[in-house]
């Protein structure tokens, strides 16, 4: 069945949605400030109730001249907010987590990051603070207030977010996807439409990423990693190279693991997406669909780990390593 | 020495705003402003051949409005969302491999495609880099 997919990427745009808070979508919401101010800006793109999960917030301050919130670490508080059916009068305290700061992979970072929070410019490091795992027992909007210290005193902003009863898109314990997606080469396959970096008539860039289809990949009975990005077209704030984070992986682990990149747009002008794509982050009954993300598939055929919006160079490597031991 | 190079050209960028004759009206948002200086001075030390410098220009003062430009763009223009977005990629891979020269290239069509959407996006024309010139 042939589905094209037109949808407006106006959800990639961080804060731009409320979000349902009733099981519809969980796009982040992000409050607004004083300039100077701290703002939190909540990254994860489907947070859901009843599992563990991490959630990923970016910490600036307000203002034209807005500066980061980078390195160390942050706490964050949740509380139960309602939903919009029926909102609470007060906020049910949730959990209270530790949050790693993570890089956007693709920057030249010092070996050794500075222990402690600090204002930052973007060329000293961009990121957003990571807590794992975090389990909301509701769904519904939350409140998390992220609090760091910065100069000995402690700061805080708050965001606002919905968790949805289950994930919308596809999920650790999911099966995955068996997609046919396009490889180079092949008849109704612009070299655009494997890969958005790729001239007209020109090569894949990153080849090793483009030799299977997810289905073949799951295929062979190896893990297999899948990154659905696009590399030109990102809008999000924290965009990174994190294809290149994949095939990097993919060549110091050939052979192991299989390796496949989805390429976000059939058309980006026309706002067609591949329809492999759609099937892993804009599945039926989804309001938008947000990128990138990163999957990791067992051997068994089912999803045992993704990443939304940000995974440090770490993260996937550390993800390999489980996948693959 | 980035940092006074962003604020001396942005005098200048401002300046040139109010006077431009250009057929649109009004002045940029100060964050495109701040975006073209960023290229700006960007391409001015990618050119001096300080890849260093370059790329502090680029993601401290133009990165995240190019990102809110393109966002913008999206609603109506996406032909030009999709220029600039191009653009920027190719800036921030020859970034990625610390090429002075190819940055220094690749930055002109990221200015034109700078221009050229914040001219749709809210009509109003920035000026040239300093070291431009001006067209009477």
């Amino acid at each position: 069945m042939k589905r094209t997919v037109a949808v407006l990427l106006g959800a990639l745009v961080l804060g731009a949605c409320g979000g349902g808070g009733d099981g519809s979508s969980s796009a982040p919401t992000t409050t607004t400030a004083k300039a100077g101010e701290l703002i939190a800006q909540v990254a994860s793109y489907d947070l859901a109730a009843g599992r563990d999960q991490r959630v990923i917030i970016g910490l600036q301050t307000s203002g034209d001249d807005a500066r980061l919130v980078s390195f160390g670490t942050a706490r964050f508080a949740f509380a139960y907010l309602g939903t919009k059916q029926a909102p609470s009068t007060t906020p049910v305290p949730g959990p209270t987590v530790d949050a790693r700061w993570i890089a956007v992979p693709g920057q030249q970072l010092p070996t050794t990051l500075p222990a402690e929070p600090r204002l930052a410019e973007p060329s000293d490091g961009i990121g957003v603070y990571a807590a794992e795992p975090v389990r909301f027992d509701r769904a519904g909007y939350w409140r998390a207030v992220v609090t760091v210290s910065l100069d000995g005193r402690e700061r805080s902003a708050e965001a606002t977010m919905a968790v949805n009863a289950k994930p919308v898109v596809v999920a650790p314990g999911d099966p995955a996807p068996r997609t046919e997606n396009l490889l180079p080469g092949a008849p109704d396959a612009p070299a655009k439409a494997v890969d958005s970096r790729a001239e007209d008539g020109g090569s894949v860039p990153d080849p090793e990423l483009h030799t299977l289809t997810v289905a073949q990949a799951l295929a062979t009975g190896r893990p297999t990693m899948v990154v659905i990005s696009t590399p030109v077209f990102c809008v999000s704030r924290f965009c990174g190279p994190i294809t290149d984070s994949v095939a990097a992986l993919a060549r110091v682990n050939a052979g192991r693991m299989n390796f496949v990149h989805i390429e976000v747009w059939r058309d980006f002008e026309k706002r067609q997406l591949n329809k492999a794509a759609a099937e892993w982050i804009y599945p039926p009954g989804a309001e938008d669909a947000n990128e990138p993300w990163v999957f990791v598939i067992g051997r068994d055929g089912v999803v045992s780990r993704r990443f939304d919006n940000v995974a440090s160079d770490t993260e996937l490597a550390d993800a390999v390593r489980a996948a693959t031991g | 020495m980035a940092a006074v190079l962003v604020l001396v050209t942005a005098g200048i960028l401002i300046a040139r705003s109010r006077h431009d004759d250009a057929p649109t009206s009004g002045r940029a948002s100060s964050a495109y402003v701040r975006a073209a200086v960023g290229l700006c001075d960007a391409q001015a030390a990618a050119a001096a051949g300080d890849a260093a410098s370059a790329r502090s220009a680029f993601f401290n003062f133009s990165h995240q409005a190019l990102h809110d430009l393109a966002r913008r763009l999206e609603d109506g223009h996406r032909d030009e969302a999709a220029r600039l977005l191009l653009a920027k990629q190719a800036v921030e891979a020859d970034l990625a491999r610390a090429a002075p020269a190819d940055v220094a290239r690749d930055l002109g069509p990221l200015l034109d495609a700078t221009r050229r959407g914040v001219v749709r996006v809210e009509g109003t024309r920035l000026a040239p880099c300093s070291n431009e010139g001006v067209t009477p």
